[in-house]
């Protein structure tokens, strides 16, 4: 099977990480930084490959 | 997020290796990074990320008072660090460069670097992000710094050299030279010795090498380069040699006698020597007998050997009166490996019974699934 090896899924946080209110992003990454300036979170991205 | 926005985050932030736990500001500004998952539980890898956040040397702090005063030599070599750290080399380069148009005052500063954080003057610093690129820089690193903290992490990543088939010549007259300065330079040998095992090639030379270090240092080197050294032994079908390297060193270290045993019983099995894998995961059963990995492990040379099968079967089932840890082997995997042991024998109902065992614990597990569905055809 040909891998894929640009995934990567968003996650808006707040301190302390994985919070009630953290939210996994769907999306672009401009509306990720928007509704994370609006909500005064973080970004969390995780890169990873997959198949 | 669209296929295309992926791949351009990916080379935003340049991220050249996954996984990678990247946190950024609301404003999509990097504060830092955090590769791979690393096996952590959660709430050790949510400290990490979160630990990350609050260190004050994170990348965010440091883009910050670069971009404050982009002349302080003590961060430049920090963001150059990072970038090492990251793989990201020509980052490093670009930020290395820097530095080296400074060179009198950079050699009044001091930072700790590498995989070691080694306190070196940020000049030698420069220079060794410079012998990433190159095997002659290396050459020039190693001649202007003998006696670099750093010299021993530039051989062991010298390897990378010897294995790119582009550069494989340069780097082996290089080394050439390398070898005749340091001759009992233990990196630098474990760096060739890999080249030999890899290419399966130069066995006469990595032997010759290695011969000269062992006797330098009276047989006192390190589990790794031990074990090239009898790889290439065994190549030479040196058997009475390789098994006199053990011995010496479980008597120079008789603390690490599980640590060598296990090293040299995988890489008898990987040899295909099960005699000799068996006797040494045997003798660590003989002085632990809490060691469970050595039970698994005498089980599974079983397997890839075909003999002492009931010994086999019998260390299995020792195996399984314990929990394993993380990093051992599962008990899904004994059931499985137990599978075979059985189809040896000519056994299938019982390795029928040991590959569902195996499945019900492990009901992912397609080595055992694969074997189940083999197993009457």
């Amino acid at each position: 099977m040909k891998r894929n090896p640009f995934l990567l899924i968003v996650l808006l946080f707040a301190l302390p990480l994985f919070a009630q209110n953290d939210i996994w992003f769907k999306g672009s990454f401009e509306e990720a930084i928007a509704t994370a300036s609006k909500e005064g979170k973080k970004i969390l991205i995780d890169f990873y490959s997959g198949g | 997020m669209s296929k295309p926005e992926g791949e351009a985050l990916f080379q935003k932030f340049f991220v050249r290796n996954t996984p990678t736990i990247l946190i950024a500001t609301s404003d999509g500004r990097e504060i830092d990074r955090h590769k791979g998952y690393g096996g952590y539980p959660p709430e050790q890898f949510k400290e990490n990320i979160e630990n990350a956040y609050k260190n004050e040397n994170n990348f965010l702090n440091l883009t910050r008072a670069y971009e404050k005063d982009s002349t302080d030599l003590v961060v430049i070599a920090k963001l150059a660090e990072r970038w090492r750290s990251y793989y990201i080399y020509e980052k490093m380069a670009e930020f290395a460069e820097k530095i080296l148009k400074q060179p009198e005052k950079a050699k009044q500063l001091k930072l700790p670097v590498g995989r070691d954080e080694v306190e070196t003057s940020i000049y030698e610093f420069a220079k060794y992000t410079t012998t990433f690129s190159d095997p002659e820089a290396v050459l020039h690193f190693a001649t202007e710094f003998p006696n670099s903290a750093l010299l021993n992490s530039v051989f062991r990543d010298y390897r990378s050299f010897l294995f790119n088939k582009d550069n494989q010549e340069k780097a082996l007259t290089v080394f050439d030279e390398l070898i005749k300065q340091f001759p009992e330079n233990s990196a630098l040998i474990n760096s060739y010795l890999r080249y030999c095992t890899r290419s399966k090639s130069n066995y006469d030379r990595g032997i010759e090498l290695a011969d000269q270090l062992y006797k330098a240092k009276a047989g006192k080197i390190d589990i790794e380069i031990a074990s090239l050294y009898a790889d290439l032994l065994i190549e030479k079908d040196d058997m009475k040699k390789v098994q006199e390297i053990p011995r010496q060193l479980i008597k120079d270290n008789p603390d690490k006698e599980i640590d060598i045993e296990m090293e040299f019983g995988f890489l008898y099995q990987q040899k295909k020597k099960y005699e000799e894998a068996f006797a040494s995961f045997e003798n660590i059963i003989k002085n632990y007998p809490d060691y469970y990995p050595a039970y698994y492990q005498v089980g599974r040379t079983a397997v890839f050997s075909g003999t002492n099968l009931d010994r086999g079967l019998q260390c299995f089932k020792e195996y399984l009166q314990h929990e394993p840890d993380e990093d051992q082997p599962t008990w899904a995997n004994a059931h499985y490996r137990m599978g075979m042991i059985y189809e040896h024998k000519g056994d299938k109902d019982s390795a029928q019974k040991e590959y569902e065992t195996a499945l019900k614990l492990d009901p992912a597990y397609e080595d055992a699934q694969k074997a189940l569905e083999k197993l009457y055809k």
